[in-house]
């Protein structure tokens, strides 16, 4: 599926803690994607890169806002609606990976095309050639606990990938990995994003990511600003973390 | 989402989840056991023992008696002073609006002695013998040969046995000789021999005047007014006038009257005293057994609820637990396009399951349980006409019941918790997991 614009019109958020409002986290970000565009979010933990993902994916509301991903409002659609929006235009890529431990490799990529009305047998074909487009086919009926993390990677990409989805978004894939399973994961969502025309968005602490991303954006005080050319901060940043 | 889909995930969890699932199952199956066991008691005592108390302190029947007259320990029925039951009064009585029926009990006005055989023993005995309407012991005739007259020259006599006479000789005679006991299959179709006149202990005996009658047991009665034998009243009316002639009395011992309504109780036994009759009821008695009856029921079966509501706490916690583990799961599967319906269906069908084979496996133990304990003490205990015929309500309407209310409490146990989560977006579940 080709990719699709997205738009955030004046996005606020703010979590609301022990019943009185706390610090806002997104204060009035207004963003505009490009069908097929590959946007990178950097920004420190805890800058908001997460939960912007996760509004765009529709699985949490903005405070106050718009978030519009082709024609559709995603807030204003009822829950058959949005359920339907999340299940087939998103393909979303968690940090934690979010596998179901109850359930083999193939399995959990099987869910989303369950959930999309596929019969088992066309939903087990469907997983299986997304985990052979991933590498992972011999690892098919293995269940998380007897995978590495990259291997676990692998199947959460598999998994947001089975419906063939018009927007990827992928919160930090690289973060839980080493070094090299990382550039070899980012490889692959950039191949994706080149041979499916996805819409990707990635926020990321990974600087490799610039050989893949057609925008880098960069998420500090609740708003994004554009990272220039040159400019390190994010990983500078990045680095300041890892070894303070 | 499809049934089948439901089922793949449901297999899956639930294989997979096996400490969990059999905490769940396992809390499930021990609660309905134990409230199936507590019912299956409530249930027996009432139905068992009311229909005892019902038989044997019948509420719309008065006792109808000639009023004696008490001095000290004794007690006199003079004539002129009260009404005597007489067929006249009889049919007096069966003429008044609020009287539905009037069974009156003739008695044998001479000595008898039943003679007989069991179990290659010969024995006889002195024998009250009453005569009574085939309407007013229907309930209990249970022989082929009914409770009809027939000429006792050529055919055998029905008889009706009290109930209490067999407990006399089953935890009397039988255990202290060591004969059989008798059981109701064993009593009715025996026949033995009525000797009318003869006695073993009056001395007022005339031997050139008893008459042998073949008689045929035809039931049990828990009657108390019927202790010894009853026959039918035509019988009983030939004896009389066979063995005193013209001075034979037509006159009854007492009259039962069964009245129509509950609402004319009072007023019907304010009646009869008015024409000097002795009136005695049975509502007051009935009613405080069947209180006291229908209050250890209660007891028994709020115990059983205890334990239901004790288990149901086990379940929801049990429930909250894996819910609790399962937000990231049910944030999941709402991420990646589960509807908050079909999120609640699946998991719902997950309790679902579990309380229907907790329940099945509770309520059948239970069941088997209820059914070995009545076979056991069946035998176990001494055979007693007030024993009731069952401890334990063993039927199969109760399992199904047990089942429907684990299915039915473990879906309203879980489902606001469901509920509740399923609400929630799904990016605040997989955060918290």
């Amino acid at each position: 599926m080709a990719g699709e614009t997205i738009r955030l019109i004046n996005i606020w958020l703010t979590y609301a803690s022990s019943g009185t409002a706390g610090e806002p986290v997104l204060r009035g970000i207004d963003l505009d994607v490009q069908a097929g565009e590959f946007l990178a979010i950097h920004g420190r933990s805890g800058s908001g890169k997460t939960t912007l993902l996760h509004m765009i994916g529709g699985i949490l509301p903005p405070t106050k806002g718009e978030v519009v991903v082709g024609s559709h409002s995603l807030f204003s659609l009822n829950d058959l609606d949005l359920s339907a929006f999340r299940n087939r235009k998103i393909g979303f890529i968690f940090q934690s990976y979010h596998l179901a431990p109850t359930l083999t490799a193939v399995e959990n990529a099987m869910v989303p095309a369950l959930l999309a009305g596929q019969s088992l047998a066309q939903a087990r074909k469907r997983a299986m050639e997304t985990l052979n487009e991933v590498g992972l086919s011999d690892k098919a009926d293995a269940r998380p606990a007897e995978m590495s993390g990259g291997q676990m990677q692998r199947v959460a990409i598999a998994r947001a990938l089975v419906n063939d989805p018009a927007i990827l978004l992928a919160d930090e894939p690289t973060g839980n990995l080493d070094a090299q399973t990382g550039v070899e994961i980012l490889a692959l969502l950039g191949r994706y994003h080149l041979e499916r025309r996805l819409t990707v968005l990635m926020a990321t602490h990974d600087s490799s990511v610039e050989m893949h991303a057609t925008h880098q954006l960069y998420l500090t005080g609740g708003q994004l600003q554009p990272l220039r050319s040159g400019d390190d901060q994010a990983f500078a940043e990045r680095s300041h973390e890892a070894n303070p | 989402m499809k049934l089948r889909h439901v089922a793949f995930f449901l297999r899956r969890n639930l294989r997979r989840r096996g400490g969990r699932t059999l905490t769940a199952v396992g809390a499930i199956a021990v609660a309905m056991t134990i409230f199936h066991l507590m019912a299956a008691l409530a249930l027996a005592l009432r139905s068992e023992v009311l229909a005892k108390i019902q038989v044997i302190f019948p509420e719309h029947t008065l006792i109808v008696r000639p009023r004696t007259l008490d001095i000290g320990p004794l007690a006199f029925s003079p004539g002129l002073l009260t009404a005597r039951l007489t067929p006249d009064t009889a049919h007096r009585l069966a003429d008044q609006p609020e009287i539905k029926a009037v069974w009156p009990q003739l008695p044998l006005t001479m000595p008898a002695m039943a003679v007989g055989s069991l179990a290659g023993y010969e024995g006889s005995t002195d024998i009250v013998a009453y005569g009574v309407p085939a309407d007013m012991v229907k309930s209990e005739v249970m022989g082929a040969r009914g409770f009809k007259y027939a000429d006792p020259a050529t055919s055998t006599m029905p008889v009706l046995v009290s109930r209490f006479f067999v407990d006399m000789f089953n935890l009397g005679l039988a255990e202290g000789q060591g004969l059989p006991k008798l059981t109701d299959t064993a009593v009715i179709g025996r026949h033995f021999q009525l000797l009318v006149g003869a006695s073993l202990l009056s001395l007022d005996v005339k031997p050139e005047q008893v008459r042998k009658v073949e008689c045929e047991i035809v039931g049990l009665t828990h009657n108390p007014a019927l202790l010894g034998v009853a026959v039918p009243l035509e019988y009983v009316r030939e004896f009389n006038r066979w063995y005193h002639g013209s001075k034979a009395t037509e006159n009854y011992a007492q009259v039962h009257v069964v009245i129509r309504s509950p609402e004319d109780y009072e007023a019907v036994i304010q009646k009869l005293e008015s024409w000097g009759l002795q009136v005695e009821g049975q509502r007051d008695t009935a009613r405080r057994l069947r209180l006291a009856v229908n209050g250890a029921a209660l007891i028994v079966l709020l115990f059983g609820l205890a334990a239901l509501a004790m288990a149901a706490v086990i379940i929801v916690n049990t429930f909250a637990l894996i819910m609790l583990e399962r937000r990231g799961e049910i944030g999941l599967l709402r991420a990646v396009g589960a509807t908050r319906r079909a999120t609640m269906g699946l998991l719902l069908a997950e309790s679902v399951l579990l309380a229907l084979v907790g329940g099945t496996i509770g309520s059948g133990v239970a069941w088997a349980a209820s059914r070995l304990a009545n076979q056991v003490l069946a035998r176990w205990l001494p055979p007693f006409s007030l024993a009731p015929s069952y401890w334990l309500d063993e039927r199969i309407g109760l399992f199904a019941f047990c089942v429907i209310l684990a299915v039915v409490g473990g879906a309203v146990a879980t489902a606001p918790m469901l509920w509740r989560s399923v609400r929630r977006w799904p990016a605040d579940l997989l955060r918290e997991s």
